[in-house]
């Protein structure tokens, strides 16, 4: 129980730290913020009510305070250009950007983990191969990139899908394929270096010579070992997915926070882009908290350490 | 040898793009209005882009401004890592803490996001794109040295060069480092591959190299408008781009299982990739 306690602890002292920076991002725009929020034709007039507005004119030490006294009542401040509360733009955003991220890990698992398992049981075949040559090709093809290819094949060349948008299930397929992708590469070599390790161990040997069926070895004896590195690793991909997240919904035009953080950048509309940090990274460490409390119940072990 | 020479000649043609321009009269901007978007051919091999400027020009600015973001974030965030990591691990107590906590924090934030907000916040320019690569990526390389150095600074050969009374810098430097050396020219082949990446994806998005200033990225992004009509605008930057990379992770694969059965002492393997 207190291993539970002390790693929700942990998690909660990362976030105030995210937060932390996340206010002092504002901070670090060369020059008056103000200015570069409302570029060069504002009037003194105009400078002095943002400046207000924004807090700016207080402390360092009070903005900080009111920061973090809004945030815990989930008020991100508003937006600079529509004067519309971040919060409920947040909401409206949120949504896709949790579909994206789910059906693209769906994808991910779907394709790596057989191909992973075929590649470690059938090690060094033509399967092995040319399935660690695609996972290093979606390694190193980015999502920015596939994302105009795949549009090219199944959109333009054989007019199956939509180019992009959002309305229903179809539209999601693309951009949850480009994203889970790159993330299927990554756990494919991990599920095979994984099973790799442990079919190497003593008691699969066991498990063999007493006469036990392959299938069974793998799946009741090696697999149950073999998840434990994976389900890490899936953890810290989820960083990378929403990461990716940002580039893949610019691609394909999804209206998710992704794509209302670079619309933000563009616009200068920065409150927003620290709120989509914040929301992007607070998620991010929560997943990682369950993941490693995923991990303690499977392996006792990680309990007692 | 020979199943690595593909990926090293794309290394070297990567390399050489560098040395084109005092050559070659290079003139990526040069925009022929007469020859918008046209398809691959005798004069322009590589085609022309939507404002009619030679797409095989282009690509060679491109490789060069991936190769100097690259070298000179991977030199700088090297640098550091070491640093920060090396003292870290030696000095122990405070300074030790404090470099914990800060990179647990920086891992907090996923993948690119932080770089995109850096970048976003800083403006576009290739020395911010720069800034802000650096800071987000020296993190990889302080928790390796830390953890490496920890390891072997109880060492023999250490303990007697701090009793004969070497200076603790002279015996990081020289008896220290080259230990872990492998691990971190590893390290760092991953990280001028993820740096490519980063420098195209940021210049994709509008946040980092600005055209009319050439980098994949942004001819990536420039292209896909036109990807009906002429998708080598495309195919072009994002074949270089992906061979590349691809190559160089393909040669940091093998330098590590090298290094792995060469020295099975304490070598920790590359690091997550971050896209």
């Amino acid at each position: 129980m207190s291993w539970l306690l002390q790693r929700l602890f942990s998690a909660a002292l990362v976030i105030f730290s995210v937060t932390l920076v996340v206010f002092f991002l504002i901070h670090l725009i060369p020059g008056d913020p103000v200015d570069v929020m409302l570029g060069e034709t504002a009037t003194v007039a105009d400078r002095q009510a943002m400046r207000i507005s924004l807090g700016l004119d207080q402390p360092l030490a009070v903005q900080l305070l009111d920061y973090l006294l809004g945030l815990s009542q989930l008020d991100f401040g508003q937006s600079l250009h529509s004067k519309e509360a971040i919060s409920s733009i947040l909401a409206q955003r949120l949504p896709a950007t949790a579909w994206l991220a789910l059906s693209a890990m769906f994808i991910a698992m779907l394709l790596a983990i057989p191909l992973g398992i075929l590649s470690a049981v059938y090690k060094g075949s033509w399967i092995d191969r040319s399935a660690m040559l695609v996972s290093l090709a979606g390694l190193s093809i980015p999502n920015f990139l596939l994302g105009p290819l795949l549009v090219l094949v199944f959109s333009i060349a054989f007019g199956l899908l939509p180019v992009s948008g959002n309305d229903g299930l179809l539209h999601l397929i693309l951009p949850s394929i480009t994203l889970g992708l790159s993330m299927a590469a990554v756990l494919a070599r991990m599920v095979r270096s994984s099973l790799l390790e442990t079919l190497g161990e003593d008691f699969i040997r066991t498990a063999h010579a007493k006469g036990m069926h392959p299938r069974d070895v793998i799946w009741k004896h090696a697999m149950r070992n073999a998840w434990l590195p994976v389900i890490t690793v899936i953890g810290a991909q989820i960083g990378a997915l929403l990461g990716g997240a940002v580039v893949t919904e610019t691609v394909f035009d999804w209206p998710g926070l992704g794509s209302l953080m670079i619309e933000s950048i563009q616009k200068r509309d920065y409150p927003i882009v620290q709120a989509c940090v914040l929301i992007i990274s607070v998620i991010y460490v929560l997943v990682n908290a369950l993941t490693d409390l995923c991990y303690g119940l499977l392996d006792p072990r990680i309990r007692k350490a | 040898m020979k199943r690595n020479l593909f990926p090293t000649l794309v290394i070297v043609v990567w390399l050489v793009a560098m040395l084109i321009p005092a050559v070659m009269d290079l003139q990526p901007d040069k925009i022929d209005l007469h020859g918008i978007l046209s398809s691959p051919g005798a004069e322009h091999l590589l085609g022309q882009d939507e404002l009619g400027r030679s797409v095989l020009q282009r690509l060679i600015a491109g490789a060069q401004t991936s190769l100097l973001v690259s070298v000179s974030v991977t030199l700088i965030v090297a640098l550091t890592g070491i640093f920060i990591g090396a003292v870290a691990a030696w000095s122990g107590g405070w300074f030790e803490h404090l470099v914990v906590r800060l990179i647990d924090l920086f891992m907090a934030f996923p993948g690119i996001l932080l770089a995109i907000a850096l970048a976003g916040i800083l403006g576009p320019g290739i020395s911010n794109l720069v800034i802000a690569l650096s800071i987000v990526g020296w993190v990889g390389f302080a928790r390796l040295t830390r953890a490496q150095v920890l390891v072997l600074k109880h060492r023999d050969h250490i303990q007697a060069a701090q009793a004969l009374g070497t200076p603790v810098p002279v015996t990081i430097v020289q008896h220290l480092l080259p230990l872990i050396a492998a691990p971190l020219v590893v390290e760092a082949t991953f990280t001028i591959a993820s740096v490519i990446i980063a420098e195209a994806g940021l210049s994709f998005l509008g946040i980092g190299i600005q055209p009319p200033e050439a980098s994949w990225g942004n001819m990536i992004k420039e292209g896909s408008r036109y990807l009906l009509v002429a998708p080598h605008l495309v195919l072009a930057p994002g074949i270089a781009l992906a061979l590349v990379v691809l190559s160089i992770n393909r040669l940091g694969d093998q330098l590590r299982d090298h290094l792995d059965r060469k020295a099975s002492l304490n070598v920790i393997g590359g690091k997550e990739h971050v896209r």
